[in-house]
């Protein structure tokens, strides 16, 4: 488990603060997803929890251990995948892997082993001897995940590693991330990819302008699951959206209109509109994504 | 502790293992060539005169060796240039010549009567320019206008300057008298000053008491130096019944031009001492300092602001104890790269001078190389925990190297002025150069050298070291403190800044 107390980080020449007051718990078993938009400050957070970064303000407790006083403890019990690729491009997949296993206390005949026992489970048994700079993406997503395995740490924290994957890839990550959970391991995973954190976070963190918005569960996120209307209008005027904006939060997305929230029922708002001699060509309801939720989120803290 | 002793191993066992042995060659290099320089068997020295007559400069050069030997067989080339030619273009006027066994070369170059400048291409034995240590006329000269009845620019009298091998310092007077006519009744003489302006030598013996020292005897004549007690300054002149004084030259006269030879030595080579050293350490200096730089950068900055660090530094491993293995890594390999160069340097001089260095040099020479690198190493730390880009620091901590590194002889005479140099006090010139130098680690090898051998090219017999406040623990401060400090930055970055 690692839990994040009012961690602030502010960096040197800014005004404001990268993140600020963020309190987190990431538990065992749990897949805690951590959304929010760009620069919105989680790969800050993620930095912090691993110890790449210090904190301003604030602490980080790993299964017991103070990162901030006790690093090289905590750190046992912590591993990492990067959103960006911080491998040596010179290296070889093989002895890369035999040299962080090193940093286990491993033998150098038994790091040898683990890593290519680690290369094998994420597919890149083939790979060993090639050198990093020649991998794909998917190649360098999977390398990530072996390297974060090395020493196998209980707590996981994951960076974008589902950004750019081919299906095949992203089904290769998606299960190998449900597997590790189901063995118990605390794992925090953000992503743009909000489908996905929707399809496999017991609960995700909303994170805007480097504060913590809320915390929702899958149950929050149905119970907050309220119809969201799609209509798609012939010449829609401004007297029209008018009428829209009073019925609820409208958002334009190319020729549709999505009402979120509405006060009246579809059918209501449908004899309305005709009412006003406006033509509609689609209308039906459906549940909020986790995305919708996030962007209201975004528009009410803004 | 574990974990960082798998990381230094990991260091030495890198790419950054391979740079530094690559660069150990490189030196190996330097110290063989530092050797080979004082072997004594590629001095080629050079002395003439030249006038012009008949429509033609006529250029006689005597070719001698380490101890003023004549040399035959050494052929030399001239390229003279540039002047404007008929069709207007400039161009150069080669011509080149055998020494004959008297080591004579006479030359007739048919140019008007003007200024050239003359490059000279020299080969002795199958050795070529680059490889043979040129002295006096031989390192190229100048070509003035020269009256008919005059000699032009080259100068008749020569000490043996770098003589360092032989017991005897001696001048050697070349000189045909006007237009090439043997000489009747020309002579050399000389007169000494007491001066205390150690840096400013009187020009001609005006005032001063002179001495013949000998008739020249035909074109070329060797006097032995005359050696005078307490003298600043020996003036020698070379004097000609018609045309009053034609050349003077004059040294220093608490020492002679070359070496101290043991009396009664019958030395061909001098044995490893000042010369080699200085020699040795004006590459060996530089190439330790961005050595250095290049060791450091590869084994940690390169690694931190590239971001292939990080997935070391999430494991069970704090920042300072990862900063601190790579910068025993760096130490580690800047020494080896510091002691096989100069155990070679040691190796070469026993093999072809006949004799080691002297075991007392070889601490401080290594020692003082390491701490020049070591400042540098230390200062591309810090540098890597200032700057967020690998270019910034590859900029920032180049131009420190090149300029504290590389250039800061060059630089700091720019601070003590040339009005320091030749003015009034060459002792306060001398003082403020060595102060200088002490603040820069490049310089620290140097000046480790000068105490070494009782510095005679600056410190005047090293009493220069007491007069500027400048002694061995003020150097060891110094590198203490390049060495700390940046070390002492970086750690403290290390673990606030990230």
């Amino acid at each position: 488990m690692i839990t994040l107390r009012d961690v602030t980080k502010r960096f040197p020449g800014r005004s404001l603060p990268a993140i600020e007051d963020i309190d987190l718990e990431i538990r065992d078993g749990e897949l805690l997803g951590l959304v929010g938009l760009n620069g919105a400050g989680k790969t800050t957070t993620i930095r912090i929890a691993v110890g790449l970064s210090v904190p301003t303000r604030g602490s980080v407790i790993v299964d017991d251990f103070d990162l901030s006083h006790d690093k090289v403890r905590a750190s046992q019990y912590i591993g990492w995948a990067p959103e960006l690729f911080p491998f040596d491009p010179l290296a070889k997949a093989l002895d890369l892997l035999t040299f962080y296993a090193g940093f286990s206390g491993l033998e150098r005949k038994f790091g040898r082993a683990q890593a290519h026992e680690l290369l094998a489970r994420v597919g890149l048994e083939s790979a060993e001897s090639q050198r990093i700079r020649t991998f794909s993406l998917g190649m360098r997503r999977r390398f990530a995940i072996a390297a974060m395995m090395m020493g196998d740490p209980h707590n996981l924290l994951m960076d974008e590693v589902l950004s750019g994957l081919d299906p095949r890839g992203l089904n290769f990550i998606r299960n190998w991330i449900l597997e590790q959970k189901h063995l118990n391991k605390a794992i925090l995973l953000s992503s743009h990819l909000l489908s996905e954190i929707e399809a496999m976070a017991d609960r995700v963190a909303l994170i805007h302008e480097g504060n913590l918005l809320r915390i929702v569960t899958r149950d929050d996120l149905a119970r907050a699951a309220a119809p969201l209307i799609r209509l798609k209008i012939r010449q829609i005027d401004t007297d029209g959206l008018r009428f829209l904006q009073g019925l609820g939060s409208v958002r334009e997305e190319r020729d549709t209109i999505l009402l979120a929230n509405p006060t009246l029922a579809l059918p209501d708002i449908v004899s309305e509109l005709v009412r006003r001699g406006y033509k509609i060509d689609e209308a039906r309801a459906e549940n909020q994504s986790l995305e919708a939720y996030f962007l209201q989120a975004i528009d009410a803290d803004s | 502790m574990k974990a960082y002793l798998h990381d230094l191993r990991h260091v030495l066992s890198g790419r950054v293992a391979v740079l530094a042995l690559i660069i150990a060659v490189a030196g190996s290099a330097f110290a063989y060539g530092a050797v080979a320089g004082q072997s004594g068997t590629t001095y080629v020295n050079g002395s003439g005169f030249d006038y012009y007559e008949g429509g033609a400069y006529h250029i006689d050069l005597w070719v001698f060796g380490i101890s003023g030997e004549p040399l035959g067989g050494v052929s030399v080339e001239l390229s003279i240039g540039p002047w404007f030619n008929a069709s207007g273009g400039s161009s150069w006027f080669n011509v080149s010549q055998v020494s004959d066994s008297s080591g004579q070369l006479q030359f007739v170059v048919p140019v008007q009567n003007g200024s050239y400048s003359v490059q000279t291409y020299v080969s002795y034995g199958g050795v070529s320019t680059t490889a043979l240590q040129l002295g006096g006329a031989l390192q190229g000269f100048e070509l003035a206008p020269a009256p008919g009845g005059e000699i032009g620019g080259l100068d008749p009298v020569t000490p043996v300057s770098a003589n360092y091998y032989d017991p005897v310092a001696k001048l050697v007077a070349i000189w045909a008298g006007a237009n090439g006519s043997l000489p009747h009744g020309a002579q050399l003489v000389y007169c000494s000053s007491a001066s205390a302006d150690s840096g400013n030598p009187p020009q001609n013996c005006s005032g001063f008491p002179t001495y013949p020292l000998g008739v020249l005897g035909g074109f070329r004549t060797i006097f032995p130096q005359p050696q005078v007690a307490n003298a600043t300054w020996v003036i020698v002149e070379l004097t000609d019944p018609q045309q009053g004084v034609v050349d003077s030259v004059s040294y220093t006269g608490q020492n002679t031009n070359g070496e101290p030879i043991q009396p009664g030595a019958t030395l061909v080579v001098s044995p490893p001492g000042e010369f080699l050293l200085n020699s040795f350490l004006l590459e060996e200096a530089p190439l330790i300092a961005l050595a250095a730089i290049a060791i450091a950068y590869v084994s940690y900055a390169q690694a931190r602001l590239s971001g292939t660090l990080e997935p070391v530094l999430v494991r069970r491993v704090t920042r300072r104890g990862i900063l601190l293995s790579r910068y025993v890594g760096t130490t580690v390999l800047v020494a080896g790269t510091v002691v096989l160069d100069v155990l070679f340097l040691d190796f070469a001089a026993e093999t072809v001078l006949g004799q080691p260095l002297p075991s007392a040099f070889l601490i401080p020479l290594i020692g003082s190389l390491l701490a020049d690198g070591l400042a540098f190493a230390g200062i591309i730390y810090l540098f890597s925990h200032v700057f967020q880009t690998t270019r910034a620091v590859v900029a920032a901590g180049g131009a420190v190297g090149v300029t504290f590194g590389v250039l800061w002889g060059t630089l700091s005479s720019l601070f003590g002025g040339s009005g320091t140099a030749y003015g009034s006090s060459s002792v306060g010139f001398a003082t403020t150069q060595l102060r200088l130098w002490a603040i820069s680690p490049g310089q620290l090898p140097y000046l480790s050298s000068g105490f070494l051998s009782q510095w005679g090219t600056i410190g005047y017999g090293g009493s220069q070291f007491a007069l500027a406040g400048i002694s061995t623990g003020l150097l060891a401060t110094v590198a203490v403190l390049w060495i700390g400090l940046p070390l002492l930055g970086a750690l403290w970055l290390a673990t606030v800044r990230d």
